[in-house]
């Protein structure tokens, strides 16, 4: 009997953790294969267009594209562009595109500017000052600069952080929902 | 249904307000519940579904970025419903992103997530919810809180048998006294029944306390008890009645059926008569066809017999008349003698014809009376001894009798004459007659007639009493009627007495006859001796003239009777042809004696002689009768009605003149005024 049972819990501590591999090869497998961190950023990215509100003097028509710009990340960029094909925003379709420096910003709505750019970034904050304008970064200092959302990563996971204060001199409204899940929320200095 | 049909009205009425109460109660019971758990299971399920929505707008945004921690924040703050056991948020592909569960043990969070759904199961509801924004399907939540259905229906249940319970004592109670109001006056009614049926009582009456249908019915209750009542009343008086009809027919039929008994008693009775009478009147059947044929030979015998006798007068009257046959003076004595001796057998034999008649007839009666044999033997004596001295026989009657008899007195002498007569008749001349009398014991006495004669033979004395038997007819030299005996047989009958004959041939026989003893009391003188004295009046002839009637419409007759009193000089003879020429003379010249026919036409002798007897001047003349009318009834009438004298035809010529003597002796001693 002893013998028996001595054989029983061996074999059930076998089983659970042949289980717990299982489960654990499953639970690979069933997440999406962990993403490149330009993917996820790519997404958020456009995630963040539902949880911003643009005033409505920012397109010329109800109907007009809200336009993403990509600087200085073009693996970000294609992967944008291919995810918001035939995608819609608040009623706009969305359009994102590569930019260059020197390119024009006017049309933009959202400027998301690479690591690598990141040195041009005060100048681009400052040509745009005043205009609804999504600034998306991911250098450490950006907020500083003013930037609106900066991109940061923990624990290997993508965070953000974000800046109301920038938010609200460009006239945009940032959902609360969006605050709630920010890593930081850097409040309205004034 | 059978308990339905003995309990009383009270318990039924009692039984369907509970029922009614109890299914009433139940159906709206389960109806609330019903509703509530239905209403409760919705509500539950909407504010499950709207906690899980408003989960998914919150954790929205940490799905979208991959926050799980943010999601775990607000998943944590669901402990402030208590209700809710555990929850979950998946990715948008399914897979468990984050969870919650405010008490450990219980069910393990699915680890795929589900289609949308609310789900109850094993007390806890299930809510997958997905969560959508913009369009895009974020993921899904999952929410397990507890659902109470089974509690909540539990204790539903006992606040149901609460209310129900109350509500049924409620109704009870309302009921039973409520019920009142409607069974009172039917248990009435019901009572009222009930008494009816077990008391015939039909004059109970269930007060009326309702003006409802129930008064209705008390009415109609009532009304019908009134008719029962009268019904039942008439019932009785008829039955009674027709228990006295049934007594009255029963006694009815008692009554017809001793009558019936009474009548066939009186059917066997005329039956057996009606037997009898018709056996006796076969028997007269054929005793009157035998007198019928009797009488029929008597009649051609009779015819006989008168013929004999007419033969001599008619014959010999012939002779006597011829002009052409010279008779001698001795042969005209020798015929008139005949002529007249066969007239008289002719009288004698139309007189026994008669006596005969008036036998047959049933008109002769007879007066018994006591008879002294010795006066009638003498009386006999003095009318046969002439007939036998003519034959030379003797006649020999007993010298003393003492004997009496009870019998018709002329009768009894008209029997011993023709017995007496008969013995010289058929006596031989100088033979004897001897008349005896003797006691016959037991208060009978024998008169006996012994002849001399020749005897009659066994088979004459069978015939002997026989109409016509006239015994020596063959030899023809005695004459006679052949009646006598019949006669004489039916007169002894008629008196009582007993006939009888014994006869030795050739030495003579003996008639005896046998009545009734009488005392021997004094001797009475017979009426018959009155004639002798008459007879021996003193003689007519020396009487002066008288004046005779005769009445007579027979020429013949008149003739007759004027030859005969012409021997009688001094008497003027009148005549008469009818009655009433007869009175007519008789008043005319008052004679002193009158002669009177009975059959006369226009007055008849009777009615002649009845005006003169009333007639002053003729009332004492003396009448005499001389008619053919020969019967004694007649003859006793005749001389009841006043005449003096009644004479039969044909005429005796000494009975006339001796009756017409008498008459003038009469009429000179009583002369007219």
């Amino acid at each position: 009997m002893r013998s028996a049972h001595g054989l029983g819990m061996v074999r059930a501590i076998v089983l659970a953790a042949l289980l717990s591999a299982w489960a654990q090869a499953s639970c690979w497998a069933q997440t999406e294969p962990q993403a490149a961190e330009h993917q996820v950023k790519a997404a958020f990215l456009y995630k963040f267009l539902g949880f911003v509100e643009w005033p409505p003097q920012s397109f010329e028509r109800a109907d007009s594209p809200l336009v993403i710009g990509v600087l200085g990340a073009d693996a970000l960029a294609e992967e944008l562009v291919a995810m918001v094909a035939a995608r819609t925003a608040g009623g706009h379709p969305v359009e994102a595109r590569k930019i260059r420096r020197g390119d024009s910003l006017a049309e933009l709505h959202v400027l998301f500017v690479g690591r690598t750019d990141s040195a041009a970034l005060p100048g681009l904050l400052g040509s745009t000052k005043g205009r609804s304008l999504l600034t998306v970064t991911e250098s450490d200092e950006a907020l500083a600069y003013g930037s609106t959302i900066n991109f940061v990563v923990v624990d290997n996971k993508v965070r953000f952080d974000v800046a109301l204060g920038p938010a609200e001199q460009r006239n945009l409204k940032i959902s609360s929902r969006l605050l709630a899940v920010a890593r930081k929320v850097l409040p309205n200095p004034s | 249904m059978t308990i339905g049909k003995t309990r009383s009205l009270r318990t039924k009425l009692l039984g369907v307000v509970l029922v009614t109460t109890f299914v009433a109660v139940a159906v709206a019971l389960t109806a609330m519940v019903g509703y509530d758990l239905h209403a409760y299971h919705r509500s539950w399920s909407d504010d499950m579904s709207a906690q899980a929505e408003l989960l998914g707008r919150t954790t929205a945004a940490a799905l979208t970025f991959d926050d799980a921690k943010a999601a775990r924040e607000n998943l944590g703050l669901l402990r402030l419903r208590p209700q809710v056991r555990a929850a979950a948020i998946y990715g948008a592909r399914g897979v468990l992103f984050a969870s919650y569960v405010a008490k450990a043990g219980g069910r393990a969070i699915p680890t795929a997530a589900e289609p949308d759904g609310v789900q109850v199961q094993d007390g806890e509801l299930t809510v997958f919810r997905q969560i959508v924004d913009n369009g895009d399907v974020l993921g899904t939540v999952y929410l397990r809180a507890d659902y109470p259905l089974y509690e909540r229906v539990l204790s539903y249940v006992e606040i149901a048998l609460v209310v129900m319970l109350l509500a049924m004592l409620v109704a009870f109670v309302l009921s039973s006294r409520l019920q009142r109001l409607v069974t009172h006056p039917i248990l009435a009614i019901a009572q009222i029944a009930r008494e009816v049926v077990e008391r015939r009582d039909y004059s109970r009456r269930v007060p009326k306390l309702s003006d409802d249908e129930v008064g209705t019915l008390v009415e109609s209750f009532n009304d019908m008890m009134r008719e029962i009542e009268q019904r039942t009343q008439a019932l009785e008086a008829s039955n009674r009645e027709k228990a006295r009809e049934v007594e009255e027919r029963r006694g009815a039929q008692h009554e017809i059926m001793l009558l019936n008994q009474g009548l066939e008693q009186r059917v066997r009775e005329r039956t057996s008569q009606l037997e009898t009478s018709n056996r006796d009147l076969a028997l007269a059947t054929e005793t009157a066809e035998r007198a019928n044929r009797a009488k029929s030979e008597f009649l051609s015998s009779m015819s006989h017999e008168l013929r004999t006798p007419l033969n001599a007068i008619i014959g010999f009257g012939q002779l006597l008349d011829a002009d052409g046959f010279p008779v001698t003076p001795e042969q005209r004595k020798e015929y008139t003698g005949h002529i007249v001796r066969a007239g008289n057998h002719l009288l004698s034999l139309i007189n026994e014809i008669l006596n005969l008649a008036q036998i047959e007839s049933g008109r002769m009666t007879v007066s018994i009376e006591s008879v002294q044999l010795g006066d009638l033997f003498d009386d006999c004596e003095t009318m046969i001894a002439p007939l036998g001295a003519r034959r030379g026989i003797r006649v020999l009657f007993p010298t003393q009798c003492k004997f009496g008899v009870k019998a018709d007195r002329v009768r009894l002498k008209q029997v011993l004459l023709n017995l007496l007569s008969n013995a010289i008749k058929y006596n031989r001349d100088q033979g004897m007659v001897a008349l005896a009398c003797a006691g016959a014991g037991a208060g009978r006495v024998r008169i006996s007639v012994q002849d001399t004669g020749i005897g009659l033979r066994p088979d004459q004395l069978e015939s002997l009493f026989q109409p016509f038997n006239r015994l020596g007819q063959e030899s023809g030299e005695v004459e006679g009627t052949g009646i006598g005996l019949v006669v004489t047989k039916r007169l002894v009958e008629l008196m009582g007495g007993t006939i009888g004959v014994n006869s030795t041939p050739g030495v003579g026989s003996a008639f005896w006859i046998e009545l009734n003893a009488a005392d021997a009391a004094a001797p009475r003188v017979a009426d018959i001796a009155m004639r002798a004295p008459t007879e021996s009046a003193d003689d007519p002839r020396s009487r002066s003239n008288a004046t005779v009637l005769c009445v007579d419409d027979n020429p013949a007759s008149l003739r007759l009777v004027e030859e005969i009193l012409r021997s009688r000089t001094q008497i003027r003879l009148l005549s008469a042809p009818d009655g009433r020429l007869g009175v007519e003379l008789a008043r005319a010249h008052l004679p002193q004696v009158i002669l009177m026919d009975n059959n006369m036409p226009f007055l008849t002798g009777r009615e002649a002689q009845a005006i003169l007897s009333r007639d002053p001047l003729t009332a004492n003349i003396p009448v005499i009768a001389l008619t053919a009318n020969a019967m004694p009834d007649a003859i006793t009438q005749g001389l009841a009605a006043g005449f003096f004298r009644y004479l039969t035809k044909p005429i005796d010529v000494g009975e006339l003149l001796e009756a017409v003597d008498s008459a003038l002796e009469f009429s000179r001693a009583h002369p007219a005024e």
